[in-house]
């Protein structure tokens, strides 16, 4: 895992090259794709990429399976929701604040949690996710409990010289707004994880009291990973709920962590491409397999079960392998 | 009453935790399917309650072990983490496979008997003595058959040392997959002991399996003993809360309770120090 990581950052120029294809691609996907249904899907499949990259920071670089990720994507979104609709705050003020909210209770909560070990850590914030959202969904009066929060506002327009102004009623721009923080998050969590606190957590995931021994203040380093990955798992859930107008207690269902670890699994765990993969892919895929229902969960769980099985490093891992595969061919080993 | 079931289920999930050395997030998806194996046999075949509880318990037993064999057993030798992804998609397979069977309605179980029995100006329907006296019997039975047969010996050994036990010659594979399917099949008996109480649908495995984390950790992981007092002692409090207190916070107090006792000691109550 750590050869493969290092192979997938330092690729030569045609990796460049590659990167700003894509870039482009995405820029112009709104003129090619016009629909509005497809067009909805992008803007959901951002968001989850967004959420997908900020789960991978722990469990990926750090190794700490965080089953509460989705209940912190549903603070996130009930902050941000509340702070519009209760405080009449800007949405560009209540996102920030949304974040930071989402943040500080990762963080408090991560102080406890995180001094759990081994398999105690994913049994502490699974607890914690159904802590998190019965409280959620039966706090009638701030949350609006089981029935939820509706009518919330789309992003105040941003007025622009010459009395133009960017206005986030249509898709397409709320499209463009989530593009933006995709990148946001691929560049802040690119930086971290080559920077020195990112070998640290790299050197946790390995061996935690390893780590320790060299001189690791791994709890910091835990908290440090597990407070960012909240920020931005609170960040697309302020999107979500400015983009749908609605919210609804589900949003912070362990169920939806659920959802986010298969994304980052089936992506590839521990890489930087595997999120942005899962959270683009399989999201349409379960748009195509809308008809079958129930049926779609139960096939993801076995995809789950299977790439787990086969394929521990996900889809990117398997491409990276075949790569090997192909290079190496018909040299002696 | 609700300390008996958790006190089944709580030993259940100890049990297979001696093998699995994890939590098995998928117990509560497993005795969901139990209940519903046995209200199935019950209004379609028509088959009386004891007979269905047998029949569910002796399904799951295999369906227990079919899990460990094909989903947990290859994964030994990978990183734990690795075993509760595959127990989260085990999960999403049990509980949206009974969504579309059975649909996402609340079903009611039918009755064993309907006796009501008046003690000590109490009210007491026949349901909830069965519940309390088979859940004792079970817990009595299942630690004379730990401690004093051949194969009870070997699950003991096995989940003390996989290797130790294996070079004394127990084939560890058929006794994991035989506690796994015990630990299943005891889900399975609280689950259709207590369906007639409570309502059956979906997702009733999720707040059963959080109680019964609560009560193994509390009681500390792998220990018997440990698991039959952490689960009537959390069952009371429970009834007590929500019975003199408030019924609507009582989830997230429990839980954050328990998100603090892992802070402080993961290792439980009556958990031996790693």
């Amino acid at each position: 895992m750590e050869k493969l990581t290092k192979t997938m950052f330092l690729r030569d120029s045609n990796k460049k090259l590659f990167y700003l294809f894509l870039t482009a691609f995405l820029l112009a996907a709104p003129l090619i794709i016009t629909g509005k249904y497809p067009q909805h899907i992008m803007v959901m499949c951002g968001i989850w990429v967004i959420a997908s990259l900020a789960l991978n920071l722990i469990l990926g670089y750090t190794g700490q399976l965080n089953l509460a990720h989705g209940t912190f994507f549903g603070i996130g979104a009930y902050a941000t929701a509340l702070l519009v609709q209760k405080m009449g705050l800007s949405f560009w003020l209540a996102l920030p604040l949304g974040c930071a909210i989402t943040a500080l209770f990762g963080f408090l909560t991560g102080l406890p949690t995180l001094r759990t070990k081994g398999h105690y850590f994913p049994i502490a914030t699974m607890c914690l996710g159904i802590a998190i959202y019965y409280l959620i969904a039966r706090w009638d009066d701030l949350t609006g409990g089981a029935r939820g929060l509706f009518g919330l506002p789309r992003p105040d327009p941003i007025p622009l010289p010459f009395g133009k102004e960017i206005s986030f009623e249509t898709t397409t721009a709320c499209y463009y707004l989530v593009l933006f923080f995709v990148f946001l998050t691929i560049l802040v969590k690119s930086r971290l994880v080559r920077s020195l606190a990112g070998k640290r957590l790299i050197a946790i995931r390995g061996h935690e009291d390893l780590a320790q021994s060299l001189g690791i203040d791994t709890m910091q380093a835990k908290i440090l990973s597990f407070t960012l990955s909240t920020l931005f798992a609170g960040l697309a859930g302020g999107l979500f709920s400015a983009y749908m107008g609605t919210l609804m207690a589900e949003q912070a269902h362990y169920l939806l962590s659920f959802e986010m670890l298969i994304y980052v699994m089936i992506g590839g765990i521990g890489t930087m491409a595997g999120p942005v993969i899962g959270g683009i892919f399989l999201p349409i895929l379960g748009e195509i397999l809308q008809p079958l229902a129930g049926f779609r969960l139960i096939l993801f769980g076995l995809l789950l079960i299977l790439i787990i099985r086969y394929l521990p490093f996900g889809i990117v891992g398997g491409l990276h392998a075949a790569t090997i595969y192909f290079r190496h061919r018909g040299t002696p080993r | 009453m609700l300390g008996s079931i958790y006190a089944m289920v709580a030993l259940g999930l100890t049990l297979i935790y001696g093998i699995l050395e994890i939590p098995n997030f998928a117990h509560g998806a497993l005795y969901m399917i139990g209940a519903y194996i046995a209200f199935l046999v019950i209004t379609s075949l028509g088959v009386p309650y004891w007979l269905a509880l047998i029949l569910s318990a002796v399904l799951l037993f295999f369906l227990g072990m079919f899990v460990e064999r094909f989903v947990f057993r290859p994964l030994y030798v990978q990183p734990v983490i690795n075993s509760f992804i595959a127990a989260v998609g085990l999960i999403l397979i049990l509980e949206n496979g009974a969504l579309a069977i059975w649909g996402p309605a609340f079903r009611r179980f039918p009755r064993a008997s309907s006796t009501v029995f008046h003690v000590l100006g109490m009210t007491v329907t026949s349901q909830r003595i069965i519940v309390i006296l088979t859940a004792v019997l079970l817990i009595i039975a299942l630690h004379f058959f730990i401690k004093r047969t051949r194969l009870g010996a070997a699950i003991e050994a096995t989940s003390q040392n996989r290797e130790g036990a294996q070079l004394m010659g127990i084939n560890t594979s058929l006794v994991g997959g035989m506690t796994f399917g015990l630990g299943t099949a005891l889900a399975a008996i609280a689950a259709t002991l207590v369906a007639p109480i409570l309502l059956i649908y979906p997702t009733m495995g999720g707040p059963v399996i959080g109680m019964a984390f609560v009560i193994i950790i509390l009681g500390g992981m792998g220990s018997f003993f440990g698991a039959v007092v952490g689960g009537y002692v959390i069952g009371l409090a429970e009834t007590l809360f929500s019975s003199y207190v408030t019924t609507k916070y009582v989830d997230t107090l429990i839980f954050g309770i328990l998100v603090l006792i892992l802070a402080v000691k993961p290792t439980g109550l009556f958990g031996k120090t790693h």
